[in-house]
C-alpha cells in the first residue's frame, strides 16, 4: 500500500470507490485507473445502447472518463460514483449518439448488418437466422433509440444492464417504488411501438 | 364479461414475465375482475406472455455487445492531450473580480477626504490658478465671469510672492523672456495633480479688501486686458504675430474691442488639434503683477463674450475702505 493510500480518511474502506476517488483528486493516477478497470464495462454497455457500434462507444466511454477525471472535484460523495459516470454518460451520449445514427443512416443496412454479424454473430450458426436476429435487434434497437429519454434510460438500466432498483432510483433521483415505476411505464411504451412487429411474427 | 385486459393486468403480466411479481398479480390474472377469465381473455393474455417473454429475451440479448477495448492508456493519454483545467488554489483568485471596483471606491474615498480638494475656483468667487506660465495677467476667467448681474467686485490677491523678473513676459508692451516659460500645452505639477497650493488660494469675500469706490483709470499706467485676451496674444505670438494686441493707454472702448477678439480667438482655438492649452487656462495667479497694483472687475460687459473688463489700477489711485 502506497504512502496515498495509508493517508485515506477514517470511514472509507480502501478499496472503495469513494477511497479511489480520493486518492485520484489528491493526484494518484493509479487510483483512477483502478476506478476505470472497474466502471469501464457498465459505462460502455450504456454507451452502446446508445450508439451501437463498438468504436462509437468506446468514444464515448474514453469521453466519459476524461471528463469524469477533470472534473473529480465536482464530485459529491453524497451520491455513488457509478451514479455520477452514468449521469456523464446521459449527457455527453445523447449528443454523440445524434451523431452516430446519422451516420449509420448514411450507410447501407447490408454493410451495417454484415459488420455487426461479423462483430457479434455466432459463425457456427445459420447464417439467414443469424441475419434474421440481427434484423430484429436493430428493430429494436431502433424502438428503444425512439423512446423518451426517461423511458429509454429506465430499460436500458434494468432489462439490458440488469441493474438493482435502488441503482435506478439512485440515478433518476427518485425512491425504489418511483423507480419501479418508471420501468414499468417504459416497458409498456416500448411494448406499444414494438406490438404491430411482435404480433405480426 | 370484457375481453380486453385492463392496464393493471398487463402490468401484472410484465412483472410476471420479468421475475418482479408481486402479492396481488396472481390473483388479478386468474380470476380478471372477480370472476373467472374467459376463454378469449385466456389466449389473449396466454399471446402476450408469448410476446413480452420475446422482448424478454431480445432485450436480454442486446446486452450481449461485443467486448470493449479500450484501456487505461489510451485515457490516459486523452487526458494528457486534453489537459486539466487549472484548479482555483487560494480564495483571492475568486475574489480578483472586485479588486476594480474596490481600488475604485477606494480612490473615491481618498479623494473625497482630501481636504484640499474643496479650493475652486468655479463661481467668480475666486480666481483661476494656474501653473507659472510667467505671463502677466490676472486671471479673470471669461468662464467665471459670465454672469453679467453680478455686482461690481475688486479681486485682490494678498501674500503672493512677486513672479521672477527674469521669466516674467510682457504682453502688448514688448518682450517675452522665455527663460522660464513652459510650451504651450505643459501642464503643471499642481495643475496635474488636482491640488493646489494653499498660498494660491483665493481669499474669502470677507478677506478681501473692499472699495468705496474706484478712481478713473490713468492712461499712462492702466492696462485693460482679460485673460483671453492674453491667451489669444500668446497663441498670436506663437503662431507668428496674427494675435491681437491691446496698447497700454488704448482707450477702454478700442480696449473692450480687442478683448472681445481675442477671447473669441482664444476659445476658438481651444478645440484646436495641437494640443496648446488655451491661454485662458494659462493664466497666471492674480496678484502676480507690478507691485502697487489692483485689479478691478467693472459692471459692464461686453455684449459679445459678456467678458467682463478687468483693470489694473494704481493703488495710489484707489481709495480704500468705506
Amino acid at each position: 500500500m502506497s504512502e496515498r493510500s495509508k493517508a485515506i480518511p477514517a470511514g472509507l474502506a480502501p478499496d472503495s470507490d469513494e477511497a479511489l476517488v480520493w486518492l485520484a483528486r489528491n493526484g494518484d493516477f493509479s487510483a483512477f485507473e483502478r476506478l476505470f478497470d472497474r466502471h469501464r464495462d457498465l459505462v460502455y454497455r450504456y454507451a452502446y445502447q446508445m450508439a451501437p457500434r463498438r468504436d462509437d462507444a468506446e468514444d464515448i466511454v474514453q469521453e466519459v472518463f476524461v471528463k469524469a477525471y477533470q472534473n473529480l472535484k465536482r464530485y459529491r460523495d453524497e451520491a455513488k460514483f457509478t451514479t455520477w459516470l452514468l449521469r456523464i454518460t446521459a449527457n455527453l451520449g445523447t449528443d454523440k449518439a445524434r451523431m452516430s445514427n446519422r451516420r449509420q443512416k448514411l450507410e447501407t443496412r447490408e454493410s451495417a448488418g454484415a459488420l455487426t454479424w461479423m462483430t457479434v454473430g455466432n459463425m457456427g450458426e445459420d447464417p439467414i437466422k443469424n441475419l434474421e436476429r440481427e434484423q430484429t435487434r436493430e428493430l429494436l434497437r431502433e424502438a428503444i433509440a425512439s423512446l423518451p429519454e426517461h423511458h429509454r434510460n429506465a430499460v436500458v438500466f434494468r432489462d439490458i444492464q440488469e441493474m438493482e432498483y435502488d441503482a435506478i432510483a439512485d440515478f433518476f433521483g427518485c425512491s425504489v417504488g418511483g423507480a419501479k415505476l418508471r420501468v414499468l411505464r417504459a416497458r409498456r411504451a416500448l411494448r406499444d411501438r414494438l406490438a404491430p412487429l411482435m404480433e405480426g411474427e | 364479461m370484457d375481453n380486453k385486459m385492463t392496464n393493471e393486468q398487463l402490468d401484472a403480466l410484465f412483472r410476471r414475465v420479468f421475475g418482479e411479481e408481486e402479492a396481488g398479480d396472481q390473483q388479478l390474472l386468474d380470476a380478471g375482475d372477480g370472476g373467472e377469465l374467459s376463454e378469449t381473455m385466456s389466449k389473449s393474455m396466454a399471446q402476450e406472455l408469448v410476446v413480452l417473454g420475446n422482448l424478454k429475451s431480445e432485450l436480454k440479448a442486446l446486452g450481449d455487445i461485443p467486448e470493449c477495448q479500450l484501456n487505461s492508456a489510451r485515457v490516459k493519454d486523452a487526458i494528457l492531450g486534453q489537459g486539466i483545467p487549472e484548479a482555483r488554489t487560494s480564495w483571492f483568485g475568486s475574489w480578483g473580480r472586485f479588486a476594480l471596483p474596490v481600488a475604485a471606491c477606494v480612490a473615491l474615498a481618498v479623494f473625497l477626504m482630501n481636504p484640499n480638494r474643496g479650493v475652486t475656483t468655479g463661481g467668480g468667487e475666486s480666481a483661476p490658478v494656474v501653473a507659472s506660465m510667467g505671463v502677466e495677467t490676472h486671471g479673470i476667467s471669461p468662464m467665471a465671469r459670465m454672469d453679467a448681474s453680478r455686482q461690481p467686485r475688486i479681486e485682490k490677491e494678498l501674500g503672493l510672492s512677486q513672479p521672477d523678473a527674469a521669466s516674467q513676459t510682457s504682453i502688448g508692451g514688448t518682450q517675452i523672456s522665455g527663460a522660464e516659460v513652459p510650451a504651450l500645452g505643459e501642464v503643471s505639477g499642481a495643475n496635474r495633480s488636482g491640488t493646489r497650493s494653499q498660498s494660491r488660494r483665493t481669499p474669502k469675500r470677507s478677506e478681501a479688501p473692499r472699495f468705496a469706490s474706484a478712481q478713473p483709470v490713468s492712461n499712462g499706467a492702466s492696462l485693460t486686458m482679460s485673460a483671453a485676451d492674453i491667451s489669444a496674444k500668446i497663441d498670436g505670438i506663437a503662431g507668428g504675430g496674427s494675435g491681437t494686441t491691446v496698447d497700454r493707454g488704448s482707450s477702454p472702448s478700442e480696449a473692450v474691442t480687442s478683448i472681445a477678439a481675442g477671447a473669441i480667438e482664444g476659445f476658438s482655438r481651444r478645440g484646436s488639434t495641437d494640443n496648446a492649452m488655451p491661454g485662458a487656462m494659462m493664466a497666471a495667479p492674480v496678484g502676480m503683477g507690478e507691485a502697487g497694483k489692483v485689479v478691478i472687475v467693472g459692471a459692464g460687459t461686453d455684449p459679445q463674450t459678456r467678458a467682463s473688463a478687468a483693470t489694473e489700477v494704481d493703488k495710489r489711485n484707489v481709495v480704500f475702505g468705506g
